[in-house]
């Protein structure tokens, strides 16, 4: 390629070389001849002033001895003196004016040269080509020199460069190899591969870092992903703008096909709980979160409880302000501690036989009833004692003394279900009751006392052919004021109970 | 009136004989001369120049004329040359020899002395020849005179 240009260059060169040369040999001819003649010029004038033909003959035959010139001829005045016997009159001669010998101001004749144009032509030609020839063969020797030297420094170590930067392959960039070609001079193709090796180590390096970084996060996303999709417990991020930005699998199961975050709210028992809970965390920007147990009801229209957590998610990410908040909310389902929970409680405060409250949820609950005693109703307790229970159990067994005991508290409890109404085995075969009317006559109470007492004395069946009957003592004590202590009140009716006994019992008696 | 003009005349002719007295110190002008008989009057520089050296020998009326000069190293001879082509004997010599051998020019017919020169005058009246201007005579006749 560098080659074809310096050829190209050197043929270029060549031409104007050649143009030029030629222009000077006929420049330089042209001034040749001028001298040769210029030299003639004062014999020729002395052979016209004297008008001697052999004289002139003689100078036009020395002339024409000259290449240079084709033909002469030497003319006065009158005409031709003397002409060479050659004469090509078709190229323009140079003419001479031939002064007088003697009076300088005076011209005798002139002396006309044809120059040989031929001759002068193929003489420049000739001194061209020579130019051109060294010319070329010079400009040959510098361009070959040239390309010698260019293919040795710089064309033979960029092509094994490119070759071996061609072997570099970056789809695999873990396997990247430094390039090396031997090349060890410190030019600029040195500094080039340095440069590429570095580039190709920086390439490599931080692609092992990139990836190592990569798989790193993948298998940390991995896990996190396990940890939140996997959860027992529902994970939900709630943008109170944008509804359920994030939800995992257990979330979705609970709270079902829904997006907002007031369908979210509206799906509990008590929505306004949520809300408010909500509207702590976006007035305080409390970072701690909010634990409440709250109850919904399920696709089955079960109620489920779950333990949520609400949590204010502050986004370091997010410069912008805005009223915009992020909501972390787990959900943990609770139904069954719950349940258990309510388990545990109604036995801890129920007789087991009976069903009734026991002794200690019927003093709490009695406790209730009494805190709220207000003038327009009449609050009573009354405590029911079975008369002869033991020979029963004796006689029968204990688990006919259950029957009893058993159908006794239905019987009660059939008297009493009003929602206040508090029923409970005091313990053994002793029942106590309180109750609450809004206006209720003396009189009437002691209805409410007797049919009571007959409820309890109707026979009980105990199999199908035993049957026995049982009665019971009752004291009423009437309530007035919320200062009264239970126990005061419980001793009351307890006081009357065994007055009723003493007196022959199967009785009430109201105090 | 006739006091200036004697005045002038006499200033006139003060110059007049001082030019003399200083050309004769030197050199007296040279005449160039024919014989008394002969048709020519007056001559050119240039038709002298033409005739002595070699052009002509033939005025334009046809009439034939013959120059006759000295030998070389002749008194005034270098003073003829020198006044009418500027140059010198020598110069003169060279001249003539590179027309020697063709022979179509002649150099003029050289004489011993300005005697022979007259004494030839006076038999061929187509000569012509030059001399100090004291020398002329009533056979001759100046044609020229070369200051």
């Amino acid at each position: 390629m560098v080659g074809i240009v310096g050829i190209l260059v050197s043929i270029a060169g060549s031409f104007i070389v050649f143009q030029l040369a030629q222009a000077e040999q006929q420049r330089f001819s042209a001034h040749l001849l001028n001298q040769i003649a210029q030299g003639s010029v004062k014999p020729a004038a002395i052979s016209v002033y004297v008008n001697d033909i052999e004289l002139a003959q003689e100078i036009l035959a020395s002339l024409q001895i000259n290449d240079l010139i084709l033909a002469a001829e030497i003319r006065n005045e009158n005409g031709v003196v003397a002409e060479t016997s050659l004469k090509d009159l078709s190229g323009s001669p140079i003419a001479f004016a031939l002064p007088h010998p003697f009076l300088d101001s005076d011209v005798v004749g002139e002396l006309l040269v044809y120059p040989d144009n031929v001759f002068i032509q193929s003489l420049a030609i000739s001194d061209a080509r020579n130019s051109v020839w060294e010319m070329m063969l010079v400009s040959m020797a510098l361009t070959l020199t040239m390309y010698v030297a260019i293919y040795q420094l710089l064309s033979r170590p960029l092509i094994k460069l490119s070759t071996a930067f061609e072997r570099v392959d970056p789809s695999n960039p873990e396997l990247l190899e430094k390039i090396d070609i031997q090349y060890t001079r410190k030019d600029e193709v040195g500094f080039l591969i340095s440069g590429i090796n570095r580039l190709i180590h920086a390439v490599r390096i931080n692609f092992v870092a990139e990836r190592r970084l990569r798989m790193r996060t993948e298998k940390l996303e991995q896990r996190f992903r396990l940890v939140f999709d996997k959860a027992s417990v529902g994970i939900g991020l709630i943008s109170t703008h944008k509804g359920i930005l994030l939800e995992n699998p257990v979330f979705h199961d609970i709270v079902g096909q829904i997006c907002s975050l007031h369908d979210f709210v509206n799906m509990f028992d008590n929505p306004e709980v949520v809300s408010e809970a909500i509207h702590e965390l976006r007035t305080t920007q409390q970072s701690s979160p909010i634990t409440i147990d709250l109850s919904y009801q399920n696709s089955e229209q079960q109620t489920r409880w779950v333990n949520c957590l609400f949590a204010l998610v502050i986004d370091q990410r997010s410069t912008e302000r805005n009223d915009d908040m992020l909501i972390e909310v787990i959900l943990n389902d609770v139904t069954e501690r719950k349940e258990k929970e309510a388990k545990s409680k109604y036995l801890a405060q129920h007789d087991a036989l009976t069903g009734l409250l026991n002794r200690h949820g019927g003093e709490i609950k009695l406790q209730a009833l009494l805190q709220s005693i207000t003038n327009k109703t009449m609050t009573a307790v009354m405590l029911i004692d079975l008369d002869n229970f033991k020979p029963i159990n004796d006689s029968y067994g204990h688990d006919a003394g259950d029957v009893v005991l058993q159908e006794t508290a239905q019987r009660i409890k059939r008297l009493f279900n009003d929602d206040d109404d508090v029923c409970c085995r005091w313990g053994g075969d002793e029942f106590v009751v309180g109750f609450r009317r809004d206006v209720l006559l003396p009189s009437a109470l002691e209805t409410l006392c007797n049919t009571l007492l007959h409820g309890i004395e109707m026979p009980i069946t105990l199999t199908n052919t035993q049957h026995c009957a049982i009665s019971a003592s009752i004291g009423v004590a009437v309530a007035y004021s919320p200062t009264q202590s239970l126990e005061a009140l419980l001793n009351e009716a307890d006081e009357a109970m065994y007055q009723v006994k003493r007196e022959g019992r199967s009785n009430y008696m109201i105090v | 009136m006739t006091r200036l003009s004697w005045l002038c005349r006499l200033i006139l002719v003060i110059t007049v004989s001082s030019a003399a007295t200083c050309a004769s110190a030197f050199a007296d002008p040279i005449a160039v001369v024919v014989p008394k008989q002969s048709d020519i009057n007056a001559l050119s520089r240039k038709q002298v120049i033409d005739i002595f050296m070699g052009r002509f020998d033939f005025l334009e009326n046809g009439q034939k004329i013959k120059p006759v000069d000295y030998d070389n190293g002749y008194p005034f001879r270098e003073q003829f040359y020198r006044s009418l082509v500027n140059k010198s004997e020598r110069q003169i010599a060279a001249y003539w020899s590179r027309l020697l051998f063709s022979g179509r020019a002649k150099p003029p017919t050289q004489v011993a002395s300005v005697e022979v020169s007259i004494d030839e005058l006076s038999n061929d009246t187509s000569m012509i020849t030059y001399v100090p201007v004291n020398l002329v005579s009533e056979e001759m006749k100046i044609v020229l005179v070369l200051e």
